[in-house]
């Protein structure tokens, strides 16, 4: 055949073909794609979406399911920009992950404005079920008022002093604001506070702030990834750290205790929702999830696999992907998978599942690579999250 | 370059065009009227903020002869304000969008008397601009209270047109846009034609001589910068209003290389060359966007071409070639 | 309490401003050549920073070579590249207005940092601080890290050693004259263009080295060099042009002053470089060691 003719001749049969098949339904993976958190969700987010689209059998409702993924460059611009192309244009009938806060909130308002749902993951500010809740968003994973439950223990060990480096935007805000009442709930107090550019890269002036100030605990109120390894680190050479002074995060990944080492981790304490060792279901999962990707799933990719499988139900029960009817329909549907245990879908949108409380290990107990964490205690779906009593979020009537 | 007998014929048309300066308009409108319905609207109008922000930026390298690196404070700023005005101030969106034009006039003086008090080489009036582009960009990423630091100004409303029309609708939107562009397009068309206009050429084409005609040219200068930045801040505010956001990208100083990437391959000195570089700028970052990091490095291809083998830019070459003026 | 402030935090705050000082002095000088000779704003100094820090990344991950053959290979490599850019794009601008100068290195600037994002990230990467330069000195009023120390120390012999060159050598002198007036040192039987080719070879061969000299102490990615090239531009301009001694001595005033408004008033650390270079435009424009136009 000649060229020409040929390629028409592929045309038609492309778009016969596209005209036998019922529309897909699309769901899009909005990710930092290559900056500091990527390692932590990324592509492996998108990886765990399609794993879960492919474990659910590939279509729903009869439609195929199709998996889109993109880079926000960590741009609030940027992210909104997508996600309004992505359902003017595309139409995406769900989003997914949209890790760091700021772009989440920038997501958040142009879903509300569309009547399209999304599922945040790796944004951890409560804003999203809080303040700025509406009724197509729903939130996943951690968030800031978990993640100040770590203050207990320490200040039960007598570490009751703190001092805070704020990474300045939504996210190191909403934590502070959390770990300030957190701390003086159990009887600490807050010595003082900076707040960091998010592209800092030397932290050293900040750290001697907080060497000057006293404090027993320095916090590192910046998220997880590169920069917060950046930061310990030079907390290390300034030697901030002795028997009685401690730098901490409140929320420690896996992967980054995998980049400090145990050494320099041993002993931090933090609240998290998925550890891949946790027992055997979360070992099957995570084998079966390095089996395909090469890697072990982080906290965010199981959170992102749990939000997929839970979307794909919730159209199933629907009938539909109508925002608001998929919406009503997850509410009723049970949810219970590797992430989200003894779970239950409020009304303003936060997913509660328990949470455990865990350890790093000394380099003596960890017996094999990425054998990082002791479970501690596991903190039930109630206790986690912040009671409905207590939302902010107007959907909640009180 | 123009033929005497156009130049002669152009100057007798009201805005003093010259046919093919006509003939473009007429096509640059009729693009504007039939565009929405070819092309997604959100992409037109983010096209034609930065088309105009062009033009104006234009208006200073292309016919003073003055590079500022640093436009971006001026865009970046017109958004925060027309964005910070619309929402807590509640302001209509077209009072909201002459607050970022005010804006950019304000800092636009500024800046302008403050880069040209260095006197000698225009290399350093791109420096000092620089220096005090990045100096806003800290101050905007510090001052989280106005600017909303990383997080950005979200949540700016489009609002009702004079109280009336919601633009919540994009082809609304679209519609105030492109007047406002095309009213900007004009003024500057307007101004270099005007002979204020020709006093800016002669300084771009031999200062001393200028001066020793007798024009204060530092005056002259810092009026072309004010009447640039004040357009810059209107395109940023627009681009806040159609976008609901605000953020420190658009006062980053990869901002300020955009602007002069869209002027260089359009054509500097041209009318139109501005405005195709604004489009084409848009385009590649729209449509290739999935290639990530290598829109960078294409920009930047592209930027070392045109400076090497390509100054006069699209338009420029397409005017010498046919002898249009365009 | 000195000015009510604790001495620990104002000595260390002072050290920090001191150790970035460094870095300014460092990359300011080479602008300062480069600009002198070529009048060109060498916008690609700053992705010539990154890449010193990225190869000494890349030499320990890949090669296996540490900080101390990183500190000689990555600016000879560095210095190379540089070379290549002057005879493939630099040069071609002879005679050009110097605007695309600017330009082009802004260019070819975007083009270096695309890349190494495509490649890299910009996730940053971790490299160790050398073992024999590990540990602080804890002096009672204040800690000092051995390796900041040793940046300080590496960096002002390294201006001194540059401050002699120019000022005692034969090539210093030609420089001298060659910046002066090109042409004339050409008519005396200089090769100019070589000399210029050498000197923007050097320029960037010191960035890199600085690059190297910050890799430990920061988090290396391909957007590292962007905001202190422009900080070095602000140097620049404050110190004006005409002396060597310029750059590096504003280079680490700068750097102290930033450092004094960390103690005093935080908020505003990074806004006071550019401030100052108001200050200084507004009293005499000329630059502080420049002569007026």
């Amino acid at each position: 055949m000649r060229p020409i003719p040929a390629l028409i001749a592929l045309g038609c049969l492309l778009a016969g073909s596209a005209l036998a098949q019922p529309a897909p339904v699309k769901l899009g993976v909005l990710e930092d794609m290559a900056g500091p958190t990527s390692y932590l969700n990324g592509q492996g987010s998108v990886d765990a979406a399609q794993l879960a689209a492919d474990d659910f059998g590939g279509k729903v409702i009869g439609r195929p399911i199709v998996v889109m993924s993109a880079d926000h460059q960590q741009k609030p611009a940027v992210g909104a920009a997508i996600a309004r192309r992505w359902i003017d244009e595309q139409g995406v009938d769900v989003l997914l992950d949209i890790p760091n806060s700021d772009i989440a909130l920038a997501v958040d308002q142009v879903i509300a404005e569309k009547h399209r749902l999304a599922i945040f993951v790796g944004a951890v500010t409560d804003r999203i079920s809080e303040q700025d809740c509406n009724p197509y968003a729903m939130q996943w994973g951690l968030d800031t008022y978990a993640d100040s439950q770590t203050v207990r223990p320490l200040i039960k060990s007598g570490f009751d002093s703190f001092f805070f480096l704020t990474s300045d935007y939504v996210f190191g805000h909403t934590l502070e604001d959390a770990a300030r009442s957190a701390i003086a709930a159990a009887g600490g107090k807050v010595l003082g506070s900076v707040t960091i550019p998010l592209e800092t890269t030397d932290y050293s002036s900040f750290l001697v702030q907080a060497q000057a100030s006293g404090a027993k605990v320095v916090a590192l109120l910046i998220s997880g990834g590169s920069r917060l390894v950046t930061a310990f680190k030079q907390a290390r050479e300034f030697g901030l750290s002795d028997a009685s002074h401690k730098v901490t995060s409140l929320h420690i990944y896996t992967e980054d205790v995998h980049t400090l080492g145990l050494p320099a981790t041993q002993g931090l304490e933090a609240v998290v929702p998925f550890y891949w060792n946790r027992d055997a279901a979360s070992r099957a999962f995570s084998e079966r999830y390095k089996a395909r990707f090469g890697h072990l799933p982080s906290e965010l990719h199981a959170g992102v696999y749990s939000a997929t499988l839970a979307y794909l139900k919730g159209v199933e029960k629907a009938g539909t992907t109508d925002a608001a009817k998929v919406r009503a329909a997850m509410a009723e549907i049970t949810i219970d998978d590797v992430y989200a245990q003894h779970a239950t879908l409020l009304a303003n949108g936060r997913l509660i599942h328990d949470l455990y409380l865990v350890q790093v290990k000394t380099p003596a107990e960890s017996k094999d690579p990425w054998d990082y964490f002791n479970l501690v205690a596991t903190i039930p779906a109630a206790e986690a999250f912040r009671p409905l009593s207590q939302s902010l979020c107007p959907l909640v009537k009180h | 370059m123009a033929s005497a007998r156009e130049e002669a014929a152009g100057h007798a048309g009201g805005l003093g065009l010259s046919r093919s300066e006509r003939v473009a308009l007429a096509g640059l409108a009729a693009l504007l009227v039939f565009g929405p319905f070819a092309i997604y609207p959100i992409f037109l109008m983010n096209a034609l903020c930065f088309a105009l922000f062009a033009a104006a930026y234009n208006l200073m390298i292309g016919y003073v002869g003055l590079m500022s690196f640093g436009h971006a404070a001026f865009f970046g700023m017109g958004s925060y304000v027309g964005g910070w005005t619309a929402r807590y101030w509640h302001l209509d969106p077209l009072l909201a969008i002459a607050m970022g034009g005010a804006t950019g006039l304000l800092m636009g003086t500024a800046f302008g008397w403050l880069a040209l008090r260095r006197q000698g080489q225009a290399i350093y009036f791109a420096t000092i601009t620089l220096a005090l582009a990045q100096m806003v960009y800290f101050v905007c990423v510090r001052a989280t209270g106005f600017t909303g630091g990383e997080d950005g100004l979200q949540q700016v409303p489009r609002g009702r047109l004079l109280g009336l029309l919601s633009l919540t609708s994009d082809r609304a939107m679209y519609v105030v846009v492109a007047a406002i562009f095309l009213a900007g397009f004009l003024a500057i068309v307007r101004v270099v034609h005007s002979p204020f206009g020709q006093v800016l050429v002669a300084i771009r084409e031999n200062e001393p001589r200028a001066v020793s005609l007798g024009y204060q040219t530092r005056h002259y200068k810092l009026i072309a910068t004010i009447i640039s930045c004040t357009l810059s801040g209107v395109a940023g505010a627009m681009q806040a209003i159609v976008f609901g956001i605000a953020s420190l990208e658009n006062v980053h100083f990869s901002m300020s290389g955009e602007v002069v990437l869209m002027t260089l391959t359009g054509g500097m000195g041209t009318l139109l060359g501005p405005v195709v570089g604004g489009f084409l700028v848009t385009a590649m970052e729209n449509y290739l966007a999935p290639l990530g990091n290598w829109v960078n490095v294409l920009q930047g291809i592209v930027f070392v071409a045109c400076v090497l083998t390509f100054r006069r830019g699209i338009v420029g070459v397409l005017g010498a070639r046919t002898g249009w003026r365009l | 309490m000195i000015l009510g402030v604790p001495p620990a935090l104002l000595f260390s705050q002072v050290m920090l401003g001191l150790i970035n000082g460094a870095f300014y002095a460092l990359m300011s000088l080479g602008l300062a050549v480069i600009f002198g000779l070529l009048n060109i704003i060498n916008f690609v100094h700053g992705a010539l920073f990154m890449m010193g820090a990225m190869l000494a990344w890349l030499l320990a991950s890949y090669v296996g070579l540490g900080y101390w053959w990183a500190l000689f290979i990555a600016p000879a490599m560095v210095g190379v590249f540089a070379l290549m850019l002057e005879r493939l794009f630099v040069r071609r601008l002879h005679g050009v207005d110097p605007l695309y100068g600017l330009l082009l290195t802004f260019g070819l600037a975007l083009v270096i940092e695309g890349v190494f994002r495509v490649k890299f990230g910009t996730q940053g990467m971790g490299y160790d601080i050398p073992p024999s330069l590990q540990g602080a000195f804890r002096l009672g009023f204040m800690v000092l890290p051995v390796y900041r120390a040793w940046v300080v120390a590496a960096a002002v012999l390294l201006c001194l050693l540059i401050w002699l060159a120019v000022e005692k050598t034969r090539l210093g002198s030609v420089l001298r004259a060659a910046t002066e007036n090109a042409a004339l040192v050409q008519a005396f039987g200089i090769n100019v263009p070589r000399l210029v080719t050498l000197i923007y070879a050097l320029g960037g061969a010191l960035a890199a080295f600085a690059g190297v000299l910050g890799a430990p102490i920061t988090s290396v990615d391909p957007n590292m060099g962007q905001n202190i090239v422009i900080v070095a531009f602000a140097v620049v301009t404050i110190g004006g042009l005409g002396s060597i001694a310029g750059p590096i001595v504003m280079g680490f005033v700068v750097g102290l002053i930033e450092g004094l408004t960390k103690v005093f008033y935080p908020d505003a650390s990074s806004v006071a470089i550019f401030v100052l270079m108001i200050l200084v435009l507004l009293i005499r424009p000329a630059g502080l060691f420049g002569r007026a136009a």
